[in-house]
């Protein structure tokens, strides 16, 4: 494919507001998961929650749009990094119709929803006056309302594949700007935390309840976070720092809802697509982005993946130590993390991992370190065995 | 944008249960007959799957299922493309009210069905194929929305894909919020390529050419069809329907605010 320029960057997540306290606690070994202390939420298990978002001013000024915690995460992303300005001067360079909005999200605004039903009247049971549909439980929600906030009129939709939608939205935007339907698209990813992820991901006994341990012999399961990361795509390299994404492929598993493939089979094709697309062998990645969640299945038949399509020989690291998963954003989130990394020529360690389990065979980072790096993986694999894998690197 | 083939159709709605019988509807060839809505059992689910498989993973798998018999595509060399607004609401009602009463309940299960890509995982488990998989929202527009992914991927990538949309009415208390009444899913088979020399497509082959256009969609509601019908955003999917019925025309779809997708068929 004819690379995309990541041409301006933006990130909200636990570690922080902005690129640049991200990057830093990824250099630093310094994680955002914190003891679950999620409104009244009681279950046993650390979280990366977005700092002080209960104290945002609401996003929106038009007042078309309800001010719930996914609309105000969503705007904390549009904030941070100046990415608003960004997508503005973008605006003034192709039009407004010639910019899409490509978000993922697995739970849209799910929490304001099961808020509501808390507070239901009796009797006939109806919800409270002003929750908006499009505004809660709409997977459409974060899309409507970042389409708007920046005054873009192109193309525009969620992907929402679970843990793979903020990964999937990269090749959704990729398409329509190959096939004419715009010349730049803001891709990303917005996720809520939510007692549905915090209660469902405890009934498959898949939460963990200490901070997660990607890789590691011991762990336990998923820490959940919530953030949203933005990525303008373009053409031209209007940043001039040649970062870009040069590939993506896409798999299914076929083979169960929620456990991967054993084998890593679907995860090993989205990595060859992506490979196959950027024109690159295993050889020339230098750094993969696990999708490392820290459930013993996952990162075992990832890894299985992985180490099929490149061996040993690539330095791999999972980030959801620092982050938390964040589901829906997660593909994004660790897309911002995976160009910045290139841009700083950094291999961040796998936070909270003491030793990598024996039954890995990929080459697991533990510890962070410099290098020079050209081009770097992305892996997001979601349930419904739903598979993406991105290339970035540097292009002229 | 270049322009795709329609290689297969699969339709199911309230007095709708298939492709043939709808494009006779459409044609004014056979009356309409409103009725409940259908409770559909898809081929493709095995039968120790059906009880478990959601109700919108049913309907998803039995117009995607219609579309792709008879086509000569194979599930495994084809791209899925879902969309739908609302997902399934019965399991958002479910866990919502699960989580209200104390101690909070759920079921795995059901947790696992909630991801609005469940039913897009179910085709992939049980036709086999590990092509790639999405599943779009797009609000009202959602149908469009599907429309215009499915096409561009199969443009783009040249492969064939199937798109399937579907909405199923939410029960109360979220039909106040969402007033979604009928239930409605449709199917199109989308190729990169016309058929081989000499050969058809089916009952539905036709050339489908999409564009972004402004303004609100101007395509006329099929007047046989129940009006409540056309608030279930993936019977979007009727106005280019019709025109395939018809053997042509141009269908207008209403996308984002002011705008919508001109879709020009042709044999």
């Amino acid at each position: 494919m004819k690379p995309l320029f990541a041409t301006s960057l933006s990130l909200v997540s636990a570690l922080g507001r902005g690129t640049a306290p991200a990057f830093e606690a990824l250099r630093a070994g310094r994680g955002g998961l914190r003891r679950n202390d999620f409104l009244d939420s009681t279950l046993d298990t650390w979280i990366g929650r977005v700092e002080g978002i209960e104290a945002d001013a609401a996003g929106d000024q038009s007042g078309k749009f309800s001010d719930y915690r996914m609309q105000r995460i969503a705007q904390a992303g549009l904030v941070a990094d100046d990415f608003s300005e960004a997508v503005a001067h973008a605006r003034d360079r192709h039009g407004a119709k010639r910019i899409g909005v490509f978000l993922g999200t697995s739970s849209a605004g799910m929490l304001q929803g099961e808020l509501a039903y808390r507070t239901r009247r009796p009797g006939p049971g109806a919800l409270p006056e002003g929750l908006v549909f499009r505004d809660s439980f709409n997977m459409y929600a974060p899309a409507a309302f970042v389409r708007a906030q920046l005054g873009l009129q192109g193309p525009a939709a969620v992907v929402s594949t679970a843990c793979s939608s903020g990964a999937k939205v990269f090749a959704s935007a990729a398409r329509a700007i190959e096939a004419g339907l715009c010349d730049a698209a803001v891709v990303g990813g917005v996720e809520t935390l939510c007692f549905t992820t915090l209660h469902g991901f405890t009934s498959l006994e898949l939460l963990s309840r200490e901070p997660c341990r990607p890789c590691d012999p011991e762990r336990g399961g998923i820490s959940l976070g919530e953030g949203a990361a933005y990525v303008l795509l373009e053409k031209k390299d209007a940043a001039g720092n040649g970062l870009a994404l040069l590939g993506y492929g896409e798999s299914a598993d076929a083979h169960h809802m929620s456990t991967p493939h054993p084998e890593g089979l679907g995860a090993a094709l989205a990595m060859r697509a992506a490979l196959g697309r950027a024109g690159l062998a295993p050889a020339d990645i230098g750094y993969i982005n696990l999708h490392g969640t820290g459930t013993r299945n996952n990162d075992a038949a990832e890894d299985a993946g992985v180490f099929s399509v490149v061996g040993s020989a690539v330095p791999c690291s999972a980030t959801k130590g620092y982050t938390g998963h964040t589901l829906g954003a997660a593909g994004a989130i660790e897309a911002v993390l995976t160009l910045l990394c290139l841009r700083e020529g950094y291999l961040p360690g796998t936070l909270n991992a003491r030793s990598v389990d024996p039954v890995i065979r990929s080459q697991i980072l533990l510890e962070g370190r410099s290098a020079s790096l050209e081009h770097a993986l992305s892996n997001s694999f979601g349930f419904g065995g739903n598979n993406c894998s991105l290339v970035f690197g540097r292009s002229n | 944008m270049k322009p795709v083939w329609l290689a297969g159709a699969g339709v199911l709605g309230p007095g709708l249960p298939d492709w043939n019988t709808t494009r006779d509807v459409l044609l004014g060839a056979a009356a309409y007959t409103d009725g409940p809505d259908p409770n559909p059992v898809p081929a493709l689910l095995p039968a120790n799957e059906r009880r478990r498989a959601s109700v919108p993973a049913r309907w998803a798998l039995t117009v995607g299922g219609e579309a792709l018999a008879g086509s000569g595509f194979e599930p495994e060399n084809v791209a899925i493309v879902f969309t739908s607004c609302a997902g399934d609401s019965t399991i958002t009602h479910q866990l919502c009210s699960g989580l209200a009463a104390q101690p909070p309940e759920m079921s795995p299960t059901r947790f696992h069905n909630s991801v609005h890509n469940a039913p897009a995982g179910y085709w992939s488990i049980f036709a086999r194929s590990r092509a790639p998989s999405s599943t779009l929202c797009g609000f009202d527009a959602s149908f469009s929305a599907g429309l215009l992914e499915a096409a561009t991927q199969a443009a783009v990538e040249q492969l064939p894909v199937l798109l399937v949309a579907y909405d199923l009415p939410a029960p109360d208390p979220l039909r106040a919020l969402w007033p979604v009444s009928r239930a409605f899913a449709a199917a199109l088979l989308l190729s990169p390529a016309p058929p081989p020399a000499g050969e058809t497509y089916g009952t539905c082959g036709m050339r489908l050419e999409i564009g972004l256009a402004d303004g609100d969609a101007r395509s006329a509601w099929p007047a046989m069809l129940p009006p409540d019908l056309s608030t279930n955003p993936a019977a979007q999917a009727l106005a280019v329907l019709w025109a395939v019925a018809h053997g042509g025309g141009r269908a207008e779809l209403q996308y984002l605010r002011n705008s919508h997708l001109a879709v020009e068929i042709s044999p």
